[in-house]
């Protein structure tokens, strides 16, 4: 019966082949490679000032340092130019083996600078896109950093990290032996770094807003000899700080929910800390998780419908989902492994879960699908790594890293790696200990 | 007290004898389709049983430690691990076949008892190898390789990695998988060139893209055109695609001139290569 099955099917195939005489045969998989993307030394007309010349050609290394992130799909190249700004030499290019030209151009527009960059398709011997922008001195990172994006937007068809920013914890401020850990902004690269507050004390997990401008924080105080984990948010645009929650005990791990009406916070109130959600405007609480274990640490996916959480349940931390719009909705254990696990984070499309797993006396970082299945190990011998976090397109993973120096001293930095793994780069060197990188969405 | 029952009726009054001849029917009927479809019912009952065995080594998964290597290890030692393809070389491919067809008495039974439990493809592949011995019969036999020295333990394995050429990547419009006529075997070569150059950055890697385009080729080995017959939906991937048909075809000097058998073949487009199917 299978095998009368079998061959109708088998037939059915080789007739749809056969109706048009035609023979297909399958090339396979591509294999996998970086195409090599040349950044040129700028051209200049007019009458540039030497400082004028100096701001175009940081953004044409901006550009490099940027596209060298997504090391799998590019292989900048720089060097000279060759022909013009509108007419590059392509027989130079091809016998570089160079795909993709970025030519960059710069003119004064008064005190400013107007600066033109055109891609070219070096196969197809044509600029295929060109974006021109006046630049003030002030922003010339931050408006190289679009330029990039665009170009990245244009070969891709995908947005970068190259807009994105990071809010980080370190302890760069304060007396060397009492350091105050303090809120800071980077760019994606780690170049830009602004401190955003100045408590003199402890801040705990940040968390971005939807749309970049605010971030949720918590703060260690002492009141009447008393600590209290209060949350705190933080306008990054107005600069204007709230107390958001500061009933006993914990108020923490706090993330927006979608539309940024609600977040999701960890509360100890009551007892053993749970997870609610908190109306911003109308301070109305909702309970989410309601276990005699502990359930902290949320993370919700893009469009709010599942949020993954820590839970002592199973007399150990493992990572759950649930939907967060009920009270136990849908509890799925998703971890079964690791003497303990921590900081469960969704990947921007809600498939996927890195978290940090206790291996060999250090925490390591794992990668699972967001149905508990395809779990796999992405750092090992490199310090102990936790807090990760994916980038706003979900092909990075920023992570903060602590290496020990000597019996007195250790290093924690945080650091980019590809999802797979690879690591990208050290993004705070020289910043003191840094930690629970977030990344903007 | 009237009662209807007497000697040879049952209740609803028929007969006894027409109810044991129509139990009897029934009972005839039911063990003529045991017997039929006996391995079915057998192996629906047993792959029941194997279905909870299953459920119970899934939960065991769960309770394993984390795992030791890194993504990337584990990629690398796939990169390591030596990837029997098909042979670019004709000749090797040739000898291939015909340890496929020396070793048809030796092949095929070891083979099935090696995979166990036969799954879609390995179905598909069987069906396609009874053709090819089909085949093998009709063709004048060729030089094959002398197989006095070769273990079985070898040959096996060589098998296998025939087989494995064979896993179901290639779909022939005349032909089973597995049939490889000369048309067959020149494609294949055309296809071996293209692929050196079939290469892609990750932007396009994993989004399920996929295009097909038709190969005109000259009687001298010339290419002539080629014509996009099924888009991926995205220009840069079928670029990419064409590209390396171009750039097979110009660093390797042309393509093998094709025989006068398919020549005309060859020159009508009716090569069509898959990227990646």
């Amino acid at each position: 019966m299978k095998n009368l099955l079998l061959c109708l099917l088998f037939l059915s195939i080789g007739n749809a082949f056969s109706q048009g005489g035609l023979t297909v045969v399958s090339v396979g998989e591509a294999e996998s490679t970086a195409e090599k993307i040349a950044f040129p030394a700028s051209f200049t007309s007019g009458n540039v000032s030497k400082n004028q010349k100096a701001m175009v050609n940081e953004i044409v290394k901006l550009f490099i340092s940027d596209f060298s992130f997504y090391k799998k799909s590019f292989e900048t190249d720089d060097g000279k130019s060759e022909g013009s700004f509108s007419s590059p030499k392509y027989s130079y290019w091809t016998s570089r083996s160079v795909k993709y030209l970025v030519q960059t151009h710069a003119k004064p527009s008064g005190p400013d600078l107007r600066v033109t960059v055109s891609l070219f398709d070096i196969s197809k011997k044509e600029s295929i896109f060109e974006i021109s922008k006046i630049i003030k001195k002030s922003v010339v990172r931050k408006k190289g950093h679009e330029l990039a994006d665009a170009l990245y937007k244009k070969i891709t068809g995908a947005d970068s990290i190259f807009k994105s920013h990071i809010v980080f914890i370190s302890d760069q401020s304060g007396p060397k032996r009492n350091r105050y850990k303090e809120l800071y902004i980077m760019d994606f690269d780690g170049k830009n770094k602004r401190q955003l507050t100045y408590h003199k004390a402890t801040v705990l997990s940040p968390a971005f807003s939807q749309d970049g401008k605010r971030v949720l924080y918590s703060l260690i105080k002492f009141r009447k000899g008393r600590k209290n984990v209060n949350l705190r948010m933080l306008d990054i645009t107005t600069g204007k700080d709230r107390i958001i929650s500061s009933r006993r005990g914990i108020n923490s791990g706090a993330v927006f929910m979608p539309g940024e009406k609600e977040i999701l916070l960890t509360l100890s109130y009551e007892g053993n800390a749970e997870i609610y959600s908190l109306n911003l405007k109308t301070k109305r609480l909702r309970k989410v998780t309601k276990h005699f274990s502990d359930d902290v640490d949320p993370s919700i996916s893009v469009d709010g419908t599942m949020m993954t959480f820590l839970s002592g349940r199973p007399g150990k931390a493992m990572i759950y989902t649930m939907d967060p719009r009920g009270r136990e909705k849908d509890v799925k254990r998703i971890s079964y492994v690791g003497k303990f696990n921590a900081t469960p984070r969704f990947s921007p499309d809600g498939s996927e879960i890195v978290f940090a797993s206790w291996v060999d006396n250090r925490f390591d970082l794992f990668r699972i699908s967001s149905q508990g299945t395809g779990l796999v190990r992405l750092t090992k011998d490199f310090g102990s790594n936790e807090d990760p976090t994916f980038s706003n397109e979900g092909q990075f993973i920023a992570f903060n890293s602590l290496r020990v120096i000597s019996k007195k001293k250790a290093l924690q930095h945080i650091y980019i790696m590809d999802r797979d793994g690879g690591i990208i780069k050290d993004i705070t060197p020289k910043f003191g200990n840094c930690l629970s990188p977030r990344w903007s969405k | 007290m009237k009662t209807n029952l007497e000697y040879g009726q049952n209740f609803y009054g028929r007969p006894l004898t027409r109810f044991l001849f129509q139990s009897c029917g029934w009972h005839i009927a039911l063990l003529g389709f045991f017997f039929v479809f006996q391995s079915d019912i057998l192996s629906f009952f047993l792959n029941g049983q194997q279905d909870v065995e299953v459920i119970k080594s899934a939960v065991k998964v769960d309770v394993v430690a984390m795992p030791r290597m890194t993504l990337k290890e584990l990629q690398s030692l796939e990169a390591t691990k030596p990837i029997i393809e098909d042979s670019k070389d004709d000749t090797a491919m040739k000898e291939i076949e015909n340890l496929e067809e020396k070793s048809k008495d030796v092949d095929a039974p070891k083979k099935d008892a090696d995979i166990g439990e036969q799954d879609f493809s390995n179905m598909l592949k069987t069906f396609s190898k009874k053709k090819v011995k089909e085949e093998v019969v009709k063709k004048p036999k060729k030089s094959g390789l002398d197989l006095s020295n070769v273990s079985k333990k070898k040959l096996k394995a060589l098998v296998q990695a025939g087989n494995k050429l064979s896993a179901g990547t290639e779909m022939t419009g005349d032909q089973a998988e597995g049939e490889s006529s000369e048309f067959v075997i020149y494609i294949r070569r055309i296809r071996d060139k293209v692929k050196t150059y079939w290469k892609l950055p990750s932007f396009l890697t994993g989004k399920d893209l996929s295009c097909r385009i038709r190969v005109f080729i000259s009687q001298s080995g010339k290419l002539l055109k080629t014509e996009m017959i099924t888009s991926s939906g995205n220009e840069s991937f079928d670029q990419r695609a064409k590209d390396s048909i171009y750039q097979a075809y110009q660093s390797s000097g042309g393509f093998a001139v094709p025989d006068k058998g398919y020549a005309s073949r060859a020159s009508r487009g009716e090569i069509v290569l898959g990227f990646p199917i």
